[in-house]
């Protein structure tokens, strides 16, 4: 029932807002009646009261203080975006000093990671930089140089790793050859022209891996077979080179393309 | 900034309002202009019930207004709601002060309502003034704003922060009260 007479109130009083009377307004809820009409009489009262407004002195002498307030609130404001950044928000400044302790962690060590052999304890960090370097790498050209780079590295890391376990590491004389094949494989030797800085590169990589493995060879390597097979294919890929880029000067050679491109895996 | 006292009594639509809220808050000095003298009338309509002198009112209003321009870069959500939300706590710390100091106590406040004529109209602004004190501070609410102020349910309701069907109970509790108040000193029968 309270409920509603409250709903019936808000009626009735929207219909009197609308024009319609009071008499009329009860007449239709004559169970309501006794209680509605003093209510709606009290509202009406009240509706009918002076509707208050302020002098306009009142507000001239507010107005000119409004302005002066907002120009200092803005100034205030200005002079907190600008030092508030590190004064007022540490949770800004953690974030920031733990990103940059992050990328200083890192960058440092990518650094010692790099004279590092298999086995070290950085040598995941120097092989997971190197892929997520070449992932970042979009163009062939760039491809073609991060294989050359990464190819260099298989062959400084095979001789110190020889130079101080005295053995050859299979995985990575693979490692080595392979990447120089997949430079070469991103190198379109049909246009040898356009490709021939290119084909050049590989070429000398192909010479200083040749090189480094005579070296160990003299040295004393006991592993002479797989030795022997990787400086017969250095030899082979350098033929094969140089016969693309002088094709005049080494007419008698032929090429074996399948045993060029085929990938090693020595373990 | 001269004080133009025709566009107090000129309704502004909610839309137009909040796009003068926004170009006030960009610096637009003649919006902030135009949204000072919005809700000086507006809040000085609600405070003139709620306290005895109409100076008191004017100076609560000014008081309310410079609370509003220093927070208006930060303020969210319903514009309405925060203003009439500063303007009430403004009357509660106005009625707290003066209950403080020895010479004047709430109890003490008294309106000057003249004695009832049967030819003149029972309700004054004074007794209207007194009456409300009767109430809650949310029934008074309810009867300025949808009376007073003559915005409609669902906009008390919006300001406010209740739903429709409360502001209705509010309305009707509120209205009763007086009824009661008014049949319980007798000088005003037709109630």
């Amino acid at each position: 029932m309270s409920r509603n007479i409250d709903d019936l109130l808000d009626l009735t009083l929207t219909e009197i807002e609308k024009g319609k009377s009071i008499e009329d307004c009860l007449k239709d809820y004559p169970e309501f009646a006794a209680e509605l009409e003093p209510l709606l009489r009290i509202a009406l009262e009240i509706k009918g009261l002076h509707k208050p407004e302020p002098s306009p002195e009142s507000l001239d002498a507010v107005l000119p203080k409004v302005r002066q307030l907002w120009t200092e609130t803005q100034q205030s404001q200005r002079r907190f975006s600008l030092a508030g950044v590190f004064s007022y928000r540490p949770a800004v400044v953690r974030i920031a000093a733990v990103v940059l302790l992050v990328v200083l962690f890192g960058w440092s060590s990518i650094a010692l990671s790099s004279r590092t052999i298999p086995g070290d304890l950085l040598y995941p960090v120097k092989v997971t930089s190197e892929k997520v370097q070449y992932f970042l790498t979009f163009n062939d050209e760039g491809k073609v140089h991060r294989r050359l780079a990464f190819s260099n590295k298989r062959t400084q890391e095979l001789a110190w790793s020889h130079k101080r376990h005295n053995r050859l590491d299979r995985r990575l004389i693979s490692a080595m050859l392979n990447e120089a094949i997949f430079a070469l494989k991103h190198t379109d030797l049909e246009r040898i022209e356009e490709a021939k800085k290119f084909v050049e590169k590989i070429d000398s990589v192909t010479q200083y891996q040749r090189t480094v493995l005579e070296e160990i060879c003299q040295c004393g390597c006991s592993d002479s077979v797989i030795i022997n097979q990787a400086i017969s294919l250095c030899e082979e890929r350098h033929n094969h080179i140089q016969q693309r880029l002088n094709p005049e000067s080494n007419r008698g050679y032929t090429s074996n393309p399948s045993f060029l491109y085929k990938c090693v895996d020595w373990k | 900034m001269k004080a133009n006292s025709s566009f107090i009594s000129n309704e502004v639509n909610l839309d137009e309002l909040a796009r003068l809220v926004e170009d006030a808050k960009n610096s637009h000095d003649d919006a902030l202009s135009k949204l000072s003298k919005y809700v000086y009338g507006k809040i000085f309509g609600y405070t003139y019930y709620r306290v005895k002198q109409r100076e008191d009112a004017e100076d609560l209003t000014s008081e309310v207004l410079l609370k509003i321009v220093r927070s208006l870069k930060s303020q969210k959500g319903n514009f309405l709601a925060w203003i009439y939300r500063i303007a009430n706590n403004s009357i509660i710390d106005f009625y707290r002060k003066r209950a403080r100091r020895p010479s004047i106590s709430l109890e003490e406040i008294q309106y000057d309502i003249p004695a009832p004529e049967p030819s003149k109209p029972v309700f004054t602004e004074n007794r209207m003034k007194e009456v409300l004190s009767h109430l809650t501070q949310e029934q008074a609410d309810v009867l300025t704003l949808r009376f007073i102020q003559d915005y409609n349910n669902e906009e008390v309701a919006k300001i406010m922060g209740k739903t429709v069907g409360a502001i209705k109970v509010l309305q009707f509790r509120a209205l009763k009260i007086l009824r009661d108040y008014f049949r319980k000193e007798g000088y005003v029968t037709k109630y």
